[in-house]
């Protein structure tokens, strides 16, 4: 178990987590801007509002990346260096996921040495687009000493990074970390999910019979993780792999659901606990087909939606944002739970879930919320957390 | 603040030139120049063919010694759990695609699913029948002490029994390459249990890894080959 100290987030929904939060509640569905694929095909994205420039001194990490990760740490800077005043700097680490990183970078640079033969002279790649960059970069901003590293397992990045910042808490190497995770839309994505025949033309329909595919987003969350069990925890989490196919979910979710199983395991507690599940909610035929099957087989009863159609797949950021919308519903004082966006048309192919609308809310009488947020990669990286209340804890 | 110690239980690695496990340790050991060409391609052979024949050049470099390992320790592959560490990840591979994207031409769906970072995992994963954890590190000339401490968390936690640190990397293409980048194609896999009162050290040929080992590696920014030559080779057994 590790406290969730604080959070801050970025994504179509809105430029914090106080705007993301109000948004979400509202049931306003963003709107969307287009990208053109390399065969000339247009789709929707979910682009985040205004990002902030990076302050000239950090030039060097220019990247749109870095700036969505600087619009999510300014808003725990205060936690953070509150936090750090009462920790030696070695015990203060940085675990973010990402799958992009600052590739936009590259892909300017690319096209500059292609037109010119020269590459752009303010181009670095240590800095703009290696995956260590982002957890180099929000190191220095925090001015943190202890292990700094990104994790990037594609769509399950930042869950993943998640727990392993509560690792190296749990193993006493660290006493608080940023973690999180952070991506950007990029040709490369955009370009490569179109490829797979996986992007929708439309908003994207998770769990509809309708269903076409994703949209892709792009944002952040990064949030300061630290020993305190008061408030939101991390209680837990599951990791697995299909060991399946490289793009293809196994068919009947036996992977995603071994996932789920341990993170109800490392949480301790059972699957009548968990009374939400943040689906990982692609609107893939394939992703939906199987997500549903497992949660069928473990969480029967459990309420779930998938946050998706609000702010689209952020890739390797998707489990931060899903957690911190995870840890909106846990502290909202009115028990409300993200509600599921579709069409309406459910899929009947698919087992029947319960699923989240806007008039749902933590079952009376509930002593202590506890939540799930999947999230599913290539390779078959398969992982769940688990999110709560401390037993302790009250709400406010 | 007393720390728990973990132990190395065997290593080997492969790189253009250093193609199989004795050359491989013989040039950590004393090295000496060797032509790196990024082209070479280990064999796998423990790798089903069609699957070989689909899997990235880095991941080669990463199967190759993970199943040697494996097998000379006989822990069956599918129940190990690995960390990935690569401070480039699929380099190639992504040059490949900036060109397909680019001058317009069809993106390889191939392409794109080899080009994500842990693709390397994925498919050992896959090779192995492993539904154990995976995960990745990436910290620019950090990233193998980084692993370190991921593997060491791990294993003091109790939540790996043996963790198989796979540390790859390919030579930089052009378009990326600055001062310090790779510049050799290479492949380490280090096997990394916990320790017990009964483990006998001398008589295992297993080396103790110090909590102060693993921040040196990442303090110091070791490669791997840097590390090994540090630590495992103080230890003959090893």
């Amino acid at each position: 178990m590790a406290g969730i100290a604080d959070f801050g987030m970025i994504c179509a929904l809105g430029a914090t987590a106080s705007e993301c939060s109000e948004a979400l509640f509202a049931n306003i569905l963003p709107q969307m801007s287009q990208r053109e694929t390399a065969d000339g095909t247009v789709v929707p994205v979910f682009e985040a509002p205004v990002i902030p420039a990076l302050p000239e001194h950090f030039s060097v990490y220019e990247c749109r990346n870095n700036r969505l990760a600087f619009a999510c740490y300014q808003q725990v800077e205060s936690a953070v260096r509150a936090h750090a005043e009462r920790i030696s700097p070695d015990r203060l680490g940085v675990v973010l996921g990402s799958s992009t990183s600052g590739l936009d970078a590259s892909e300017f640079a690319f096209e500059v040495l292609r037109q010119t033969g020269y590459r752009p002279d303010t181009y670095n790649f240590d800095t703009q687009h290696a995956m260590g960059s982002l957890s180099q970069f929000v190191t220095e901003l925090a001015g943190a000493k202890g292990p700094a590293y990104t994790v990037s397992t594609a769509c399950s990045s930042a869950a993943k990074a998640m727990l392993s910042a509560k690792g190296l808490i749990d193993a006493g190497i660290c006493d608080a970390v940023i973690t999180g995770g952070v991506d950007s839309l990029c040709a490369l994505t955009v370009n490569g999910f179109g490829a797979l025949g996986q992007l929708s033309t439309e908003r994207m329909n998770p769990l509809s019979k309708n269903r076409s595919g994703l949209n892709i987003g792009e944002g952040g969350a990064l949030f300061l993780l630290t020993r305190d069990s008061a408030g939101v925890q991390l209680l837990g989490g599951g990791e697995s792999m299909d060991a399946y196919h490289m793009s293809a979910p196994q068919p009947e979710g036996v992977g995603a659901e071994l996932a789920m199983k341990r993170a109800l395991d490392d949480a301790a507690v059972c699957a009548a606990d968990v009374m939400y599940v943040n689906l990982h909610g692609t609107a893939t035929r394939a992703n939906d087909a199987m997500e549903t099957q497992a949660v069928k087989r473990l969480l029967p009863e459990t309420m779930v939606s998938s946050s998706k159609p609000l702010f689209g797949h952020c890739l390797g950021a998707a489990g931060a944002i899903e957690a911190a919308i995870c840890c909106i519903s846990l502290a909202d004082t009115q028990g409300r739970l993200p509600a599921h966006h579709f069409d309406g048309s459910y899929d009947t192919q698919l087992p029947v879930l319960p699923l989240a609308s806007v008039k749902s809310r933590y079952r009376d009488g509930t002593i202590r919320r506890v939540v799930m947020s999947n999230s599913f990669a290539f390779g078959g990286n398969n992982c769940a957390l688990v999110l709560g209340e401390s037993e302790k804890g009250e709400r406010e | 603040m007393s720390r728990r110690a973990i132990q190395l239980l065997d290593w080997t690695g492969r790189a253009a030139g250093l193609e199989d496990r004795q050359t491989f340790r013989n040039w950590v050991s004393e090295p000496y120049a060797v032509d790196c060409e990024p082209s070479y391609k280990p064999p796998c052979k423990a790798v089903q063919a069609r699957l070989r024949g689909k899997s990235s050049t880095l991941s080669r470099l990463v199967m190759e010694p993970f199943f040697e390992l494996t097998e000379r320790l006989n822990i069956p592959a599918s129940d190990v759990d690995m960390v990935f560490a690569s401070r480039f990840g699929e380099i190639q591979v992504l040059e490949t695609l900036f060109e397909s994207i680019f001058t317009k031409d069809t993106v390889s769906p191939l392409d794109f699913c080899n080009s994500v970072h842990h693709t390397a995992t994925g498919y050992a994963s896959i090779a192995s029948k492993n539904q154990q954890l995976s995960r990745t590190v990436s910290a620019n000339e950090q990233t193998f002490g980084a692993a370190l401490f991921e593997a060491y968390a791990l294993v003091v936690t109790g939540k790996s029994n043996t963790v198989m640190v796979l540390a790859a990397d390919e030579k930089v293409p052009e378009l990326f390459r600055q001062e310090g980048h790779c510049e050799c194609s290479f492949g380490v896999a280090l096997a990394i249990s916990a320790v017990d009162a009964c483990t006998a050290f001398e008589a295992t040929g297993r080396l103790r890894i110090s909590y102060d080992d693993v921040v040196q590696a990442y303090q110091r920014a070791e490669s791997p080959v840097d590390w090994l030559r540090r630590c495992a080779l103080k230890n003959e057994g090893l």
